[in-house]
């Protein structure tokens, strides 16, 4: 037993509280609005979102190619595909609460550090736009 | 029953870097005991105690007695009941529950009295609330969205979005006057009321809610849509004007281009699904919308008064 003890139960207490709301908006910031990017079998890109809380009522999800990038098939299946851009987007209307998953099958292996993706969404009731860009994994 | 002596306790506690926890846990009091024993508030105590103080302590009995004092047999009342009181708490909560620098809201007594207290301004306020308080409409909101442009001969949706902070739902009375130059369509929800051009609803509103009508003009009509609006609490008081845009100008440009570059962007398409999200009633063509958005742009077309989208 020490003299410091004396002090160290608040200090601990305002120490722990503290660690726990730091560590509780960092882990509601990331896990609400992520986004990751990865390349699978050297031919296809998927984007993974988790969709934030509470969802918002729609979101776009785009993956953005090299130009010219012939691409033959995505997850889900969607009519916005800009070829000459190497764009491809999805509207998702009602998104629940959870992850997401898009991918993009190429004709050609693409060179993966040219490509991107972000998440466009307002949130709810007004609220303001916002994009996350997708980390690459 | 011993009698000791409070401050060559703590002397001797201190000197030897020992806690009021610690006494606490080797005598088998509680800290605040403790705290009186050396405060000298109660300074007779029993004698096992004063042994086990001793002992924890690190002394003999005879060096922590008050003035050399010797052991007493004679009980004195006060003390005694102090002491019980003490037992019976020791009994209760851990001691580490009541450390030496445990503020004084943490002792049960005082927790009691505040929770009492607490409950006593709760109570009166809820009262208070309940009798002379009515729901208020005078922290609700209501803006009205309208895009600048239009499309002569296609609907134009005006929105009204009502806002009410409070928890308690409010009573109104929404009113908006349709343009001259305009023909009402529709009316989401249903309105309670369209009279002289003036279309009304009288609801409650408990958080927020989106009203929309869609109006029309001749296909022929150039110049602009004021629009002109209030709100008032059903119960009584004054109107207040809608706050937002009042005002669309006829033109070649979908409603939901809001920046008038013949393309629906992303961002526009959101905000109308955000706009939407609680509406179930598909009134408003989402479809063409999206087909627009899907597509690079779109033209109108007046002589076929049709859309046609670029690919």
């Amino acid at each position: 037993m020490s003299t410091s003890k004396r002090f160290s139960r608040p200090v601990l207490v305002l120490t722990t509280l503290c660690f726990l709301l730091c560590v509780g908006t960092a882990s509601n910031s990331e896990a609400g609005q992520a986004g990751a990017l990865l390349m699978q079998d050297g031919q296809t890109i998927v984007l993974e979102v988790s969709v934030p809380t509470p969802p918002p009522s729609s979101l776009i999800a785009t993956i953005k190619l090299s130009p010219q990038v012939k691409i033959e098939a995505t997850s889900p299946g969607t009519a916005k595909i800009n070829a000459k851009k190497g764009q491809i987007k999805w509207l998702v209307k009602n998104p629940r609460q959870g992850s997401l998953r898009f991918s993009a099958r190429t004709a050609s292996p693409p060179d993966f550090s040219k490509v991107s993706a972000e998440v466009l969404f307002r949130a709810p009731g007004g609220g303001s736009l916002t994009k996350i860009d997708a980390k690459k994994r | 029953m011993v009698k000791i002596d409070g401050a060559r306790v703590r002397a001797i506690r201190e000197q030897k870097g020992l806690t009021q926890l610690y006494i606490a846990t080797v005598v088998e009091v509680t800290t605040d005991t403790v705290s009186r024993w050396e405060n000298k508030r109660y300074p007779t105590i029993k004698k096992e105690n004063g042994l086990k103080l001793a002992e924890a302590l690190e002394v003999e009995l005879t060096e922590i007695l008050d003035s050399g004092d010797l052991v007493t047999e004679v009980k004195n009342e006060t003390t005694a009941a102090a002491e019980d009181e003490s037992a019976v708490s020791e009994l209760g909560p851990p001691p580490e529950m009541f450390a030496e620098s445990s503020p004084w809201y943490t002792r049960p007594g005082h927790l009691v009295v505040l929770v009492i207290i607490f409950a006593a301004i709760g109570a009166a306020w809820m009262a208070i609330r309940f009798f002379t308080v009515q729901p208020s409409i005078a922290s609700t909101t209501v803006t009205r969205i309208v895009s600048p442009h239009f499309i002569p001969g296609r609907p134009l949706p005006v929105f009204l979005r009502i806002d009410n902070p409070s928890s308690e739902p409010v009573s109104i009375i929404l009113k908006e006057e349709i343009p001259a130059e305009g023909t009402l369509e529709m009316t989401v929800p249903s309105s309670s009321g369209n009279q002289n051009g003036t279309i009304k609803w009288l609801t409650k509103i408990s958080s927020s809610r989106l009203f929309y009508y869609t109006i029309t003009t001749d296909p022929s009509f150039i110049g602009s849509l004021a629009f002109k609006g209030s709100i008032r609490d059903a119960h009584g008081g004054d109107p207040v004007d809608i706050a937002g845009s009042s005002g669309s100008k006829a033109g070649l440009h979908h409603w939901a281009d809001s920046d008038g570059d013949n393309r629906i962007s992303d961002e526009e398409i959101l905000e109308v699904y955000d706009l939407l999200a609680e509406d179930s009633s598909d009134t408003l063509d989402l479809d063409l919308l999206e087909e627009m958005w899907l597509g690079e742009g779109y033209l109108w077309q007046p002589d076929t008064q049709q859309f046609s989208i670029v690919q």
